[in-house]
């Protein structure tokens, strides 16, 4: 066989071998018996010597290219085995990813909170800042402040807790109201949201703490209609867009004229329901101009300041967006009822 | 107040059916919170009559039957012993269900089917003891005749919530002319008082002083001789019990009548019960006494007025009646009372004496002082009409300072601007008018406006402005947004709440709200001392009852019922927190202390890091040490403190710096049982208005460092009680500027550990701003560093 035809034999079994091999180790033995510096093909080339040196020229080409095409054929081998590899690495690394995560526990924000967030985020985006008072107030704050005489059946209206001749657990929010006039000039945009305090037995719909939130609205030419324009504009943020409101005559000593705010029912839409007692509406909010008498009683020229106020049991809006009918599962605390919200 | 449909309809007419007219009246500002059906029980129960009556062939006791009810004729047996034949009775077919929540159904009785049943009157819930017989009823009873007919039920009684501000709808005449108003038009039907007064003056038969005008502005009395006194007439007293009032006898009944309609309370004396033909109006004196109508003897005051004759009160003005004038059946000559007393007066007695009455209800938010005489007139009628009286001549009129109606000045420009309408003098005008005020000036921008006497509730131009608010309609009045000047937004201290509720939210406790109102006992159980400020609370004068008769002094005895009362619903693991107000007692008359605290507590935590059995504790001393790093306290120290609810061993006092700013441990073992916690649990409380002191939110960038730092770990055995915080402060002492950071990251006790050993291991990092740290500056800091706690804490180094 002359060194041409070793050649051709060798590139042929090389082609069979390397197409035949499955690992990396492999591939490398055969790089070494092919090309390795005692390998098949140097082993041809020395034989060169034998050769007439005008066909040795020819056999160098032709064993070059041999080794160029052995190189590239190892090398993609190679490419193909690695990612053989990395392939069946990822494989074993394959996990169940539908096992539960890891993360850290989260805890969940109070209900009465979360729809107080969403109170005070509705005002203060329409300019509200929020103000705050004592739990425990003086009894002309609480009532004289506000337009309820001492012996005054309005007062009627609100069971009090006393503690002595002076102090007493605010029954509403609307003492806010009073030292908010006394520390700030008009103009006065306020909310008040805090805990209340009234004389009744708890039960599912009432109870001897509850919270408020009471909003105050002080300007020159402030009327009627603006107050029903932020009130809709509100209820509707809280609420619904679906919403449909209406305003009632009501009596609030320390406005006038007062207005109860209903809403369309959030169960039946209006076509009457056990919680809205058939009559298609909810009673969500008190409104109202504030009496001039509350506004000469801080100092205010009636004539050129006018404003309104309005409050909610935010307990009870609650109740009504979260479809809770018991009020003492807010104070229970009950970690099932918690986790809920 | 419960208003009869059909009653009020005699008075006005209107186009309204009940579920309409209750609309109407809510949105005019008088809320109607009720609609009831008076037949609603009896709906199904019909008239029959009995055509034929046999014997039951099986018992002895039972007849068989056949009632006509006009559509059929059905057999019904019964036991009653007063059946007879012809007779008209109420029945009940069957599928009929009676008040008494009983079915009827058809049966068979001892073997003869019955199908029906003939009703007795406390079957049909019209008489509360048990009837002996069947209820037979007026030959002119129809048969086939409903039974609501029959009784006169078909009627609704509307229940109006009303404000004190309607006091004069307290009367039916005063809804008439609501009504009237609502509907622009209509008459009112006033009530008749065809008075036939004979034989004395009435003057020559009493006469009557007051002695407290202040209290008693009127006072007029009538009176009626020869009076028969029997049960009223059938149909008044069905008024009266549709009102929710019992009816007693014709007079009492003609007065609570006359009450109804006019709301003028009425009072009617046995006149031969007056000493002396005369009536003092003035005030009790000290320590007088005085039985009233219920029987009960009342202590007075000179506070209290009292109606009484030279020797002796003989009625509580406004109030209620006393027991030594009352009406009996012997009574034949009545002195009627109709007066004005001073509301805040009569509210005072009410209160004073618990006995508020429909008479105090109404006088305490003032009545129409100019309808006192036609009220009583009214009733005098009534009483010659129903009970056979005579009335003698002549009213008596107390009355020295007549009434003077209000005039208020009404600027339409003001009306327009708060009410955001664009009204015109005539329009406000004419409103006014369909309620009965009078203008008795126009300008081109004013009204001047006399309100009605029973008008009390009009005090001023914003009184009138709701009047015409109320007549356009509020929800006619349009829909408008005011500017606003002014940016909204929280104050710092609101926002760090929020803050504080985002991380500790985000540390895994779930936000509770308690509670502010609570017991001592809740106080007793965490064994805290008498005199410690946590008993210093403010207390309620009239609590509910002793759970909730002061409020907290401290967020953790409701943080831990939370906690109690879900394990008690197998709820193993659980971190809460409060962040909510405490109130200090600061002594008499002072106001309280109110504080703002954070408080939390945590069961079951899992992941013990330093195997110290005390998961809950480190797990909440974590969350706390994350949250004041966010809020940028960095001068945070744990120390010791005894706590008299909390493990000595287990419980540190929070500082930052010298200031305390709270306490967290684990609940003392012995209270774990107690307060029903099932298993250890650990809790802290803060000061919030400390914590606010405390905070630093503004940053400031430091440059990052531009040179590596150098790691070193640091093993080492101490004797058990040495505390890993003393040791870390020597570290970061001898470290210097140059050590950045220390962090313990084991704990080891137990084998291979001397006894009474323990092994604590570090990591140092050590870092220069303006180089790289050579190995031997960092040696010779690390050697520093280690001879310091030789020296101090006798701690060797852990090969
Ligand atoms: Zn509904």
């Amino acid at each position: 066989m002359d060194l041409k035809e070793k050649l051709q034999s060798i590139e042929k079994e090389a082609e069979k071998l390397f197409k035949d091999v499955d690992d990396l180790d492999r591939l490398e033995e055969l790089r070494i018996e092919f090309l390795g510096k005692k390998g098949r093909i140097t082993d041809v080339l020395r034989q060169m010597g034998k050769i007439p040196a005008e066909e040795r020229p020819v056999i160098g080409l032709i064993a070059n290219q041999l080794k160029a095409k052995l190189n590239e054929l190892i090398q993609l081998k190679m490419n193909e085995l690695e990612e053989l590899i990395r392939e069946k690495r990822l494989a074993e690394e394959k996990i169940d990813i539908t096992l539960p995560g890891a993360g850290p526990e989260i805890g969940h924000y109070h209900p009465l909170t979360q729809i107080i967030n969403e109170v005070k985020d509705v005002f203060i985006g329409l300019g509200f800042t929020i103000a705050e008072g004592p739990e425990i107030e003086t009894e002309y704050n609480n009532f004289e402040a506000l337009n309820v005489p001492e012996h005054h059946p309005a007062r009627d209206l609100q069971d009090t807790f006393y503690i002595d001749d002076k102090y007493l657990l605010r029954t509403h929010t609307s003492p806010v109201q009073i030292r908010t006039l006394a520390r700030q000039k008009p103009p006065i945009r306020v909310i008040a949201p805090g805990r209340v305090y009234r004389s009744d037995e708890l039960d599912a719909s009432h109870s001897p703490v509850f919270h408020q939130v009471e909003g105050l609205v002080i300007d020159k030419d402030i009327s009627f209609s603006d107050l029903k324009g932020t009130i809709e504009l509100f209820v509707k943020a809280i609420y619904g867009e679906n919403r449909s409101l209406r305003f009632r005559p009501s009596y609030f000593p320390f406005t006038e004229p007062s207005a109860e705010v209903d809403i369309s029912c959030i169960v039946c839409g209006g076509k009457g329901c056990r919680l809205c007692s058939h009559t298609g509406w909810l009673e969500v909010m008190g409104s109202g101009m504030v009496h001039p008498n509350v506004l000469e009683m801080a100092g205010l020229d009636t004539r050129v300041y006018s404003g309104f106020a309005f409050g909610m049991g935010w307990d009870r809006v609650a109740m009504l967006k979260y479809g809770i009918d018991d009020i003492r599962l807010f104070f229970e605390n009950d970690r099932r009822f918690l986790h809920q919200f | 107040m419960r208003v009869s449909y059909n009653w009020l309809k005699t008075y006005i007419d209107f186009p309204y059916s009940p579920e309409e007219l209750a609309e109407r009246l809510t949105m005019a500002g008088m809320e109607v919170d009720g609609l009831e059906y008076l037949g609603e029980e009896l709906k199904e129960i019909i008239v029959g009559e009995i055509i034929r009556i046999k014997e039951h062939p099986n018992a002895d006791k039972l007849v068989i039957c056949e009632v006509n009810t006009g559509e059929e004729v059905l057999q019904i047996i019964t036991g009653a012993p007063n059946v007879v034949e012809g007779a008209k009775v109420p029945v009940a077919p069957v599928g009929v269900t009676l008040p008494n929540g009983m079915k009827i159904k058809a049966a068979k009785l001892r073997g003869e089917p019955s199908y029906g049943m003939i009703c007795s009157t406390d079957e049909l819930g019209l008489s509360e003891e048990r009837a002996p017989g069947i209820m037979i009823l007026e030959e002119e009873a129809e048969v086939g005749m409903r039974m609501v007919d029959y009784l006169d039920l078909d009627d609704y009684v509307l229940k109006l919530d009303l404000t004190p501000n309607y006091a004069r709808c307290l009367g039916l005449l005063g809804l008439a002319r609501e009504l009237k108003a609502m509907q622009g038009q209509g008459k009112i039907k006033y009530p008749a008082i065809d008075l036939e007064e004979t034989g004395e003056e009435i003057n020559d038969l009493i006469a009557v002083e007051v002695w407290d005008e202040d209290l008693c502005p009127r006072y007029t009395g009538r009176i009626i001789k020869n009076v028969k006194i029997e049960p009223s007439p059938e149909w008044l007293q069905k008024r009266l019990a549709a009102a929710g009032i019992r009816p007693i006898n014709n007079i009492v009944d003609i007065t609570n009548y006359v009450m109804l309609e006019y709301n003028q309370p009425l009072h009617a004396f046995d006149y031969d019960q007056i000493a002396g033909r005369k009536i003092i109006v003035r005030r009790a004196e000290n320590n007088e006494a005085i039985i009233t109508l219920d029987d009960k003897e009342r202590k007075l005051d000179d506070e209290v007025l009292v109606i009484a004759d030279p020797d002796k009160p003989i009625g509580l003005a406004g109030v209620m009646g006393g027991a030594n004038s009352e009406i009996t059946e012997e009574t034949t000559n009545i002195f009627l009372e109709s007066a004005y007393f001073n509301p805040v007066n009569i509210r005072k007695t009410a209160k004073k004496l618990a006995l508020p009455s429909e008479a105090s209800h109404r006088f305490e938010r003032g009545i129409d002082i100019e309808k006192v005489v036609e009220a009583g007139n009214r009733a005098a009628y009534l009483m010659q009409k129903y009970a056979g009286g005579e009335v003698v001549r002549g009213t008596i009129d107390v009355y020295p300072q007549p009434f003077e109606p209000l005039e208020i000045e009404l600027e339409i420009s003001l009306v327009n601007k708060i009410l955001g309408l664009d009204l015109t003098v005539t329009e406000v005008r004419e409103m006014l008018e369909r309620l009965e005020f009078t203008v008795v000036k126009q300008d081109e921008d004013l009204l001047l406006v006399k309100v009605p006497s029973y008008r009390n509730d009009v005090e001023r131009e914003a009184d009138l402005i709701e009047e015409v608010a109320r007549i356009y309609g509020y929800n006619n009045i349009p829909v408008t947004r005011p500017e606003s000047k002014q940016q909204g937004g929280k104050t710092f201290k609101q926002k760090l709440e929020d803050l504080t509720r985002d991380l500790l939210i985000g540390s895994g406790l779930d936000e509770v709200i308690n509670f502010s109102l609570t017991g001592e006992t809740s106080f007793d159980r965490l064994n805290i001392p008498e005199d410690s400020e946590l008993r210093q609370w403010v207390r309620i004068k009239n609590p509910l009852s002793e759970a909730y008769a002061v409020l907290r002094t401290s967020l953790v005895p409701g943080i831990l019922e939370v906690l109690a009362n879900n394990a008690k619903r197998q709820i193993e693991k659980m971190a809460v927190f409060e962040l909510g107000k405490i109130f200090i007692n600061q002594g008499e008359g002072e106001p309280a202390r109110e504080v703002m605290k954070l408080a939390g507590g945590s069961i079951g935590y899992l992941r013990d890091i330093w195997n110290s059995g005390a998961p809950d504790f480190f797990y909440l001393k974590g969350v706390l040490e994350s949250y004041f790093n966010r809020l940028g306290i960095n001068n945070i120290e744990f120390k010791p403190v005894k706590v008299p609810y909390l493990h000595p061993g287990r419980a540190a006092g929070i500082f930052a710096g010298e200031k305390e700013l709270g306490i967290i441990g684990e609940v003392l073992p012995g209270l774990i049982e107690k307060l029903d916690l099932k298993q250890r649990t650990a809790v802290f409380e803060l000061d919030f208005e400390l914590i606010q002191q405390e905070v630093k939110l503004e940053k400031n960038y430091q440059p990052l460092p531009k040179y590596p730092a150098v790691e070193r770990d640091l093993a080492i055995l101490v004797d058990k009680d040495v505390n890993a915080g003393d040791l870390l402060v020597s570290i970061k002492e001898r470290g210097g500027e140059l050590l950045k950071e220390v962090n313990i990251f084991d704990l080891y006790k137990g084998d291979q550990i001397p006894e009474n050993k323990k092994s604590l291991a570090f990591t140092l990092l050590f870092q220069a701003e303006d180089r790289t740290l050579r190995d031997e500056e960092v040696n010779q800091l690390f050697g520093n560093i280690l001879r310091e706690l030789e020296k101090k804490y006798g701690a060797k180094i852990r090969g």
